[in-house]
């Protein structure tokens, strides 16, 4: 049976749509629950094909790496961060899903409801060009 | 368990001709659950009409919100000088102030002539919790809903019939429901597969673009909401104030008119009258 997200979540997807600056949801297990249209066009695919991801996978798919190409440990990424609680930023390099090479900086923060912390929302600046 | 509905309107009370059918009252709903524990939700103006039947056991006021509409009845609520009657108060919420000092901006001068502290009864005011939790014979489960300002929605659970109630609820506001996945849809997990919803109706089709973020629904979202919930049997409440008697007349057969172009009997979908008497589930005796 399918479960509800918290309204936070909700609300918070509700504001994405209506915002042109990139924005990634996760959930408090850190599976991508939403991206908005400004961050489809980064990643080179839209979520309505991409859908939910775990958290490996959506690392796994945009290979987030330092500016200038070294391995970015999934633990030190600004969402991860922002899921132990706190805010984040940092610039970083990925690979969109049409394999161009992108650069954009990601400020990320956890969003906590009256239940508790029911996820993270990064934005996205694009630094490329 | 059963439901008196006290109070249908929403935002203001509407006393006069025109609302003698459907009621003037702001939102209030007695429910007296099947070991008799006496709930009250909202405490509007439809609160005077509450009939306790000299019953001397605790009462408790679930509250979803704070608005006028929800709280303006309390300080006309007889247990409230009743001394040594128990009364729990139970509200959202919100950061550090206390629940207590919030609607005591409302129960206090210059606004009322009497203060929180004056009443006789033995009153208490407690944070509602999020998530399920146990009130005599029945499993609440409160969550907070898409509203203007901290706002719940409660689901009761008692003796295997549910009550879903969400008098204020703009599930809408992010986009439209037909697109959005259940898991996206405020209220949902306490809607799904209820007997008894009573939702926000305030809007007609026409009227909401022009109210939308105003924190209510129109009767297109209340069809399309209760349907997804396949909810058995749902209540249009929050009835606008502009709304006269025959306006709601046609409120009523405009949605079951669309609540049966997806196969529902359309004697499932009622307008909130007050002084209706629900039973849902087992009759209580
Ligand atoms: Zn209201
Ligand atoms: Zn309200």
């Amino acid at each position: 049976m399918t479960d509800q997200h918290p309204v936070e979540l909700i609300l918070a997807r509700g504001l994405a749509t209506n915002l042109t600056t990139a924005v990634f949801l996760v959930d408090a297990n850190g599976t991508l629950l939403f991206f908005n249209e400004p961050a489809g066009a980064l990643l080179g695919v839209q979520f309505e094909e991409a859908g939910p991801m775990a958290a490996d996978e959506w690392s796994a798919r945009f290979t987030p790496t330092t500016p200038n190409g070294e391995p970015l440990p999934v633990a030190e990424l600004p969402l991860a961060l922002a899921m132990g609680g706190r805010a984040a930023h940092a610039p970083m390099r990925i690979q969109s899903a049409t394999g161009e090479v992108r650069d954009i900086e990601v400020t990320a923060f956890p969003l906590a409801g009256r239940s508790g912390q029911t996820g993270a929302l990064a934005i996205f600046w694009d630094r490329s060009g | 368990m059963r439901v008196r509905i006290c109070g249908t309107r929403g935002s203001v009370p509407t006393p006069g001709l025109a609302s003698t059918r459907y009621g003037g009252n702001t939102s209030c709903a007695h429910v007296t659950l099947s070991d008799g524990t006496h709930v009250i939700l909202d405490a509007g103006t439809g609160i005077r009409n509450v009939d306790l039947d000299g019953a001397d056991a605790p009462v408790h006021v679930l509250l979803t919100h704070l608005h006028l509409d929800h709280i303006q009845g309390l300080l006309f609520f007889a247990p409230l000088f009743e001394p040594g009657a128990e009364v729990t108060i139970w509200g959202p919420a919100a950061g550090a102030i206390p629940l207590r000092n919030r609607i005591g901006r409302y129960m206090s001068a210059p606004l009322t002539p009497v203060e929180i502290r004056e009443l006789p009864s033995r009153l208490e005011f407690r944070n509602c919790p999020i998530g399920e939790w146990r009130l005599g014979s029945a499993r609440i489960h409160a969550e907070a809903v898409i509203h203007r300002g901290p706002t719940l929605g409660f689901r009761i659970e008692d003796a295997d019939a549910t009550l879903c109630y969400l008098p204020d609820h703009e599930p809408a506001l992010i986009g439209p429901l037909e697109e959005m996945g259940d898991e996206w849809l405020s209220g949902y997990t306490l809607a799904r597969d209820s007997d008894l919803l009573i939702h926000d109706a305030q809007y007609t089709d026409e009227e909401y673009p022009a109210h939308s973020g105003w924190g209510h629904s129109a009767t297109a979202h209340v069809v399309e909401f209760a349907a997804r919930c396949r909810v058995a049997r749902t209540v249009f409440f929050h009835h606008d104030p502009s709304h006269t008697d025959e306006q709601l007349d046609q409120v009523l057969n405009d949605g079951r008119e669309r609540w049966a172009d997806r196969g529902r009997d359309p004697a499932t979908l009622e307008l909130a009258r007050e002084e209706t008497v629900l039973d849902v589930g087992v009759p209580v005796a």
